[in-house]
């Protein structure tokens, strides 16, 4: 790109299917003047039509999707000029070219399904896991995120994208969740531990940052006594021990209707806005696939209700620097665990959020995480 | 997880059923297709292609075609479900259930019932339904209301390659009589469908929208002309709640009473008839249950009280269309 102060705007990203957007009708003229947040263009994927906000101060220089045309994630809709920017039509011309000329759509590699994760087998069972290589320097140690009981890697939609400016991110769908497969062992946090370490191994061997939320959590201190990490960051979370809502746990599980779970991921969030038919509609299909409840139980009983063990007295024993992240309104795992915990631990209570911390403060989490990776590189 | 259409989505869950449990069979007029004949065994797989690779997989005696008499198969496959097998049997259009009516609504629908519970009907009945391929009077009807009317008959009318696998699943593993409506037009749908096996529980309606404004019930692919509309709404600021109630019997009342409980207005979009049809059974519930949240008329969207036109251009007029979802939205917004 030419010029700094010209900014692509590109059809956004809605949704893990989403590959493609169909461009409706522009809200936005050319001329106009935009401010962060204000609606510029009407895009329609398979699932919903909505609206692209600017994502920053400019001037829309350039209309360069046309009403109808159907595009890749990614693609130029349109030219911003940032304050102070030129605006010549050849200046524009020219950051349009060669936006194109290095454009390339988002594609998976290997066997895959250009929408879905990319898979492989460890330990005999199929795991479903990404990799976003990030605009980090080359050669940044990259950062791992482990997901909570009952979630996916989906959950962290507002999180790989900030966290990915400095250096590669990896998630994966636990054994039981998600798109992997639905064995899990007997369940203990060994078992699972196991396996992501058995995936680590494959596919990123070298020295990570690992952040985990919640059972995430448990499984980042335990695996923290099994290899090197740069960081660790527990995020509603402190390891395996951790005091966790039992009528929550089994609410969750056993819900099995879209009335009946709703009240449970409710309990989530601080906010119930963030509840949404989606969210309750995808928890839901991953439930209902067979042997989901069966594989949810295991974990829970072995890994979150069974487990008799003082976490803190862990984080004791940890050398592996350590940052611990909560929710001040969490409903499922009380904030009140952090105290006790040793003085080397840094805490950051965020007191206007739920159990769901990285969705609800996705920014303040971010730049926590980005925080603590860039000072252990 | 793969994209699937719905004829793929409703051969998967038989597949994966017969293969659950070998008491599940296959029976209808062609539902291997050609068997019997010259050729190759595994010819159609039925007149949609929908039950093909079935026939070479579980072979000819799980897999039967039937001469053409549903009195005859549908009593037979009655008789089976009684004895302990679980048929999924195929009245190819709904249109024909004149001809087995007494199979279906006197013995099947009763038997547990008039048994005391001694002995059930795990029985699914697979049946298109549906205007729009120009085939007539007599092989377009949406008889879902009339099959709703029998207490005794669970009634399942997918709008989606996922709910139509999860369903199915469900109307074979249930132990009552289930009539499986699939709407013809639906058939090269795709969306993601899960290769495991799942199952959707009956009577729960699905929220495809979250508005606030408009309650929009619709049924089958009826879904599909509601949804469209919601998006053009969405534009003029016009939320809708749109509900797929997806079971006809058993019937999701709570969910369609409480989005009207929160928006005051309902419209219903269905293409079975104005007269005692789903659109007026909804009407009721929400009339009687529901009164004091309206804010505006209940509003019904369905074809005229007329049997369905053969020619294209009257077939369309017949079917509800999208403009006639917006015109009806706007009214009960405006009033």
């Amino acid at each position: 790109m030419t010029s700094p102060l010209l900014l692509p705007l590109t059809m956004p990203k809605w949704g893990m299917s989403m590959t493609s957007g169909k461009v409706i009708e522009w809200i936005a003229a050319e001329g106009d003047h935009l401010q962060k947040g204000d609606e510029v263009v009407e895009i329609e994927t398979e699932k919903s039509l909505n609206v692209l906000e600017a994502n920053c101060e400019g001037l829309l220089v350039r209309r360069v999707a046309a009403e109808g045309d159907e595009l890749p994630v990614g693609a130029l809709l349109g030219v911003l000029a940032a304050p102070g920017s030129p605006t010549d039509p050849e200046t524009i011309d020219t950051f349009v070219a060669e936006f194109n000329a290095s454009f390339v759509p988002e594609t998976v590699e290997g066997e895959d399904t250009v929408t879905g994760p990319r898979r492989l087998t460890v330990d005999g069972i199929s795991i479903a896991h990404r990799y976003h290589p990030g605009s980090g320097p080359p050669g940044a140690s990259p950062v791992v995120l482990l997901h909570g009981f009952g979630g996916d890697q989906e959950g962290w939609q507002f999180n790989i994208g900030d966290m990915a400016m400095d250096r590669p991110v990896r998630t994966l769908d636990l054994p039981g969740h998600g798109l992997s497969a639905r064995v899990v062992g007997d369940g203990s946090i060994g078992y699972l531990t196991g396996v992501v370490s058995d995936w680590l191994d494959e596919v990123e061997p070298g020295p990570v940052h690992l952040v985990g939320h919640s059972l995430g959590a448990a499984l980042a201190v335990e695996l923290a006594s099994r290899r090197e990490f740069l960081s660790l960051t527990l995020i509603a979370g402190l390891g395996p021990g951790t005091a966790v809502d039992e009528e929550y746990v089994e609410g969750f599980i056993t819900a099995e209707r879209r009335r009946q779970l709703r009240p449970y991921l409710l309990r989530l969030f601080a906010d119930p806005r963030l509840v949404t038919r989606d969210m309750v509609e995808a928890v839901l299909r991953a439930k209902r696939i067979e042997s989901t409840p069966e594989a949810l139980r295991r974990i829970a009983t072995a890994s979150i209700l069974g487990v008799d063990t003082d976490p803190v007295e862990r984080l004791h024993s940890l050398t592996t620097p350590v940052q611990v992240i909560w929710g001040g309104r969490d409903d499922i795992a009380p904030s009140s665990q952090v105290d006790g915990i040793p003085p080397s631990v840094r805490v950051e209570l965020i007191a206007e959020a739920g159990h769901m911390v990285h969705v609800e403060a996705a920014s303040k989490v971010n730049r926590l995480v980005r925080g603590m990776a860039a000072g252990h590189p | 997880m793969a994209m699937k259409t719905y004829r793929q989505a409703i051969n998967e869950a038989i597949v994966g059923e017969m293969r659950r449990d070998a008491d599940v069979i296959l029976m209808g007029e062609d539902v291997a297709g050609g068997a019997g004949g010259s050729g190759e065994d595994d010819a159609w797989g039925g007149p949609l292609g929908v039950t093909k690779g079935l026939l070479s997989e579980f072979g000819p005696g799980r897999v039967l075609d039937t001469p053409i008499s549903e009195a005859g198969f549908i009593g037979a496959a009655i008789g089976a479900a009684a004895s302990g097998l679980r048929p999924v049997v195929d009245l190819m259009f709904n249109d024909f259930v004149g001809v087995c009516f007494d199979q279906v609504v006197n013995q099947a629908a009763k038997y547990r019932y008039m048994f005391g519970g001694q002995d059930q009907i795990p029985l699914t009945i697979r049946t298109m339904i549906g205007a729009g391929l120009s085939i007539s009077s007599q092989h377009s009807q949406s008889l879902y209301p009339v099959f709703s009317y029998f207490a005794g008959l669970k009634v399942l009318v997918p709008s989606s390659p996922y709910d139509a696998k999860g369903l199915l699943t469900s109307a074979i593993r249930d132990n009552d009589p289930v009539i499986f409506c699939e709407h013809k037009l639906l058939y090269d749908m795709t969306e993601d469908v899960p290769d495991e096996g799942y199952a959707i529980p009956l009577g729960e309606a699905s929220l495809l929208r979250e508005g606030g404004d408009v309650t929009v019930v619709a049924l089958s692919r009826m879904v599909h002309v509601a949804s469209d509309a919601a998006a053009i709404l969405a534009r003029e600021g016009i939320e809708t709640d749109l509900l797929d109630p997806r079971t006809t019997t058993p019937l999701d009342t709570e969910s369609i009473l409480e989005s009207v409980e929160a928006t005051g207005r309902l419209v219903i979009v269905d293409e079975s008839g104005p007269r005692c049809g789903m659109a007026s059974d909804i009407a009721a519930l929400v009339a009687e249950e529901g009164f004091g949240d309206l804010r505006a008329p209940i509003v019904k969207v369905t074809p005229p009280h007329v049997p369905i036109p053969a020619a294209p251009n009257l077939e369309a007029l017949y079917v509800p269309d999208v403009n006639r979802v917006l015109d009806a939205v706007r009214r009960v917004v405006a009033y």
